[in-house]
């Protein structure tokens, strides 16, 4: 009949209306309770939020539960055709369709026959409201940055620094500065701390890749001063072989005794460390310098032209390690580009000085060189000895200094600053850790992990605000 | 063999009409001689259809009288009118036994009928009257029967008691207690006519006499209109809100109970209310020439059923919250079909 197809679907219509009522609110509470687990299973879990978003698939089953539960809240067909009844006052007819003469009614009333379908409201704006606003929770709770779980859990990127240090390692271990279990040492622990570096505690590994880069600095300082004194001992060498090869005859004999001493003993020096293996010298060289222990009368003209020549590529031996370091920016001055000469000595003045002076070893001879070399310091005549020249003052207008560029500091620049990520807590001071000085960072801990806590006094406070409002950076 | 219900049958359009067209006679006259009043006719002529006795409270001269006594006449029933006063006594309604004298000089007890042995008792002033006799009576308006001299009388066959009260001048009154009260299927409030009505009256009636009403409702009819009246449906759900109306009337029940009935009710009705309801409705549905009860039809005379059985709280005195206004928020409150729509879903008004 046609009321009771009208009470079927007005009582469908119900049903959708109740579910999507149900649907709304029970998105609404599962989807605070999806956003609040994804927040905190961000916070837990590092690079979830992925397969966070299939907690949505819970909608599903919310939907198909409220489904039945929405069946639930449906009225009966008597309830439905009593609300039809009374929407249309047919007093009672249509709830007595059933009972016999309810036709002969029917045919009198319109409504009794097809009675007309009150419609449905459903005031769903707040529960719309309150499901728009647990959306946009769940999606702030699923794309917002996590910063303090990001930085916590994620490791920490050194690898260009350990790049940087291998390379330098490389260096040495060519150069033969450090020994092969030395440096594999290092590399091992470069290696375990690059491993374990986590961004949750940067300034630990920072340290410890200090401590390392450290230990390589310092062992390449070492090398290169070693270098460089083998430079000046090879250097005071070759002077002297030299200064013998051409007037070893105008010396006395003891003279000439001392010197050869002299250079035995400059010549042993420099054949010394840096390099493992020592000098080597050409063999007829050699073996005479073993049968006359360093006799100056065993060694003709030839023979110290070759010890001169054997001196001289041990400079340059040197000086190319030297050079080596400096490259990999573990010398000072490095990468100032500057290049590095070998040491140039008058043999005439080293003569001279032979024959002039009444005491001849290897400390002395060296001063000796020093004060020889142009350029180099050590005794001299100095300024003194220029001519003395009186006129006017010269000026000063356009004269202005060379530009020189400068090393970068430790520092290193910006662009080479990496971002960790934001700590949570509070900067603590690192126990022990000695505190900068100077400036703003005064009693600021190092390694990290600190605050600038400078106190600004009162008496200072008009130039600290002059110097943040100035107009002009320049002054 | 024959069931012991027979299935329900409605009353066919032709069946109805008859009765239809006397009732709507019957309410014309009515109309004709008591001015202004004729919504408290239809409901006067609901409560007879019902066989109920009816409760009119009104000023002096607004038509009580009246309007009983051309009821009456119309429907030829046998007419008798009482007025209470306090040194009535339960013999002066109900009837005594008397020593008389036969014509052979025997001398036996004879019974004399009071008043109360009629068709319409009109009782006017009815709280004038002692406990006493007011119970008497009352027990004669439930039982329909009267017990003299250890000799059980029925009573006329209909019977019905219009009793009236008046709201003011209450010194040396007794106020019917509410189990008598109870017994009235309505207390109807007879309104004060208004200007238009007054002028009418002033115009049409000469020294107030209202024109003579003829009978004309035979003893068939009426058994007809009472037989149509058994024959009216009151469908399921209605009865059902008749009684949620009814179980509603009651604080105690939390669940049903609304606000306004929590509030300021302290007593609620009792089920002879839900079955002087379902009565009544019957008849206002066959005023309006319908076979069943519609919920409007229930909300017409639910007023005036539950009124004088609701007992009010001091609150609802203090707040001047009267019993109509109690039945009024609670029909607004109770919902005719009892749909129990999930919160936020509603059916749009006047669809």
């Amino acid at each position: 009949m046609e009321q009771q197809a009208a009470a079927k679907r007005w009582r469908g219509d119900v049903w959708r209306w109740a579910w999507l009522r149900l649907a709304v609110r029970g998105s609404v509470v599962y989807t605070l309770v999806w956003g609040v687990v994804a927040l905190v299973v961000r916070v837990l879990i590092e690079d979830s939020a992925a397969w966070l978003w299939w907690g949505g698939l819970g909608l599903i089953g919310v939907w198909g539960a409220v489904a039945w539960v929405a069946r639930r809240q449906v009225p009966s067909e008597a309830q439905t055709l009593a609300l039809f009844d009374r929407e249309n006052r047919l007093g009672g007819l249509l709830m007595v369709g059933d009972v016999e003469g309810a036709e002969a009614w029917a045919k009198r009333a319109a409504g009794a026959r097809v009675p007309v379908e009150p419609r449905l409201r459903w005031r769903g704006g707040p529960s719309g409201g309150a499901l728009a606003l647990a959306t946009a929770f769940v999606l702030a709770a699923m794309l917002v940055p996590m910063p303090g779980p990001a930085a916590a859990d994620s490791r920490l990127d050194v690898s260009r620094s350990i790049a940087e240090m291998q390379q330098r390692l490389d260096v040495l271990k060519e150069e033969k500065i450090l020994e092969a279990p030395e440096a594999d040492q290092v590399r091992d622990a470069m290696k375990r701390i690059g491993e374990q570096a986590k961004g949750d505690d940067p300034s630990k590994t920072w340290e410890a890749l200090d401590h390392l880069a450290e230990k390589i600095e310092q062992a390449a300082d070492e090398a290169a001063e070693l270098a460089q004194r083998r430079m000046d001992e090879a250097a005071g060498a070759e002077a002297l072989a030299k200064a013998l090869g051409e007037g070893g005859d105008t010396l006395s004999p003891e003279r000439l005794g001392e010197a050869m001493s002299t250079l035995a003993e400059l010549m042993e020096a420099a054949s010394g460390a840096p390099t493992l293996d020592g000098m080597e010298l050409p063999e007829g060289l050699a073996e005479a310098l073993s049968q006359s222990g360093l006799d100056a009368s065993m060694l003709d003209p030839e023979m110290l032209k070759q010890l001169a020549d054997a001196m001289e590529g041990r400079q340059a031996e040197l000086l190319e390690m030297i050079e080596s370091l400096c490259e990999a920016g573990m010398c000072e001055g490095s990468g100032t580009g500057k290049k590095l000469r070998l040491a140039e000595i008058d043999p005439d003045e080293l003569l001279d000085w032979l024959e002039s002076t009444g005491e001849c070893d290897g400390e002395g001879l060296l001063v000796a060189c020093k004060s020889i070399r142009a350029g180099r310091g050590g005794i001299n005549r100095g300024p003194g000895h220029a001519e003395m020249v009186w006129q006017d003052p010269s000026s000063k207008e356009g004269v202005e200094f060379a530009p020189e560029l400068l090393p970068p500091s430790r520092m290193r620049d910006l662009r080479d600053s990496q971002m960790l990520g934001a700590s949570r807590g509070a900067p603590q001071d690192i126990e022990g850790a000695a505190g900068s000085s100077g400036g703003a960072l005064t009693h600021t801990a190092a390694g990290g992990g600190s605050a600038v806590n400078t106190v600004v006094l009162p008496r200072h406070r008009g130039a600290v605000t002059r110097y943040f409002e100035r107009t002009n950076a320049d002054e | 063999m024959t069931p012991d219900h027979d299935p329900p049958r409605l009353l066919s359009p032709d069946e109805l009409q008859p009765a239809v067209d006397l009732t709507g006679r019957i309410l014309a006259d009515l109309d004709a001689v008591l001015l202004g009043q004729q919504g408290l006719h239809r409901l006067v002529l609901a409560g007879v259809l019902a066989r109920g006795h009816i409760l009119l409270e009104g000023m002096p001269g607004v038509g009580k009288t009246v309007l009983i006594k051309t009821l009456g006449q119309l429907m030829s029933l046998q007419f008798n009118r009482v007025q209470f006063t306090p040194d009535l006594m339960p013999s002066d309604i109900l009837g005594t036994t008397i020593l008389q004298q036969s014509g052979d000089g025997q001398r036996r007890m004879v019974f004399q009928a009071g008043p109360i042995f009629t068709n319409i008792l009109l009782a006017d002033e009815i709280n004038r009257a002692s406990p006493k006799t007011q119970a008497a009576m009352l027990e004669a308006m439930q039982e329909r029967r009267v017990t003299v001299g250890g000799e059980t009388r029925a009573l006329s066959e209909p019977f019905f008691v219009l009793a009236s009260q008046n709201p003011i001048d209450l010194e040396g009154t007794y106020p019917l207690p509410e189990a008598q009260v109870d017994r009235f299927l309505f207390k109807l409030h007879v309104e004060q006519p208004n200007v238009d009505v007054l002028e009418k009256i002033l115009d049409t009636r000469r020294r107030g006499e209202a024109p003579a009403p003829q009978a004309f409702v035979t003893e068939d009819q009426l058994r007809g209109l009472f037989g149509a009246m058994e024959r009216i449906v009151l469908p399921g759900p209605v009865g059902r809100y008749i009684a949620r109306l009814v179980a509603a009337t009651h604080p105690v029940n939390d669940t049903a109970a609304p606000d306004i009935v929590k509030q300021y009710v302290t007593h609620g009705a009792s089920p002879r209310a839900a079955i002087a309801m379902a009565e009544s409705a019957r008849a206002v549905a066959l005023l309006n020439g319908r076979p069943t009860v519609g919920f409007e039809d229930v909300n017409a005379v639910a007023p005036h059923v539950l009124n004088h059985r609701l007992i009010l709280s001091y609150p609802a005195r203090f707040d001047k919250i009267s019993a109509h206004d109690v039945v009024g928020g609670l029909i607004a409150a109770i919902d005719e079909a009892d749909l129990n729509l999930p919160s936020g879903i509603e059916v749009e008004a006047g669809a």
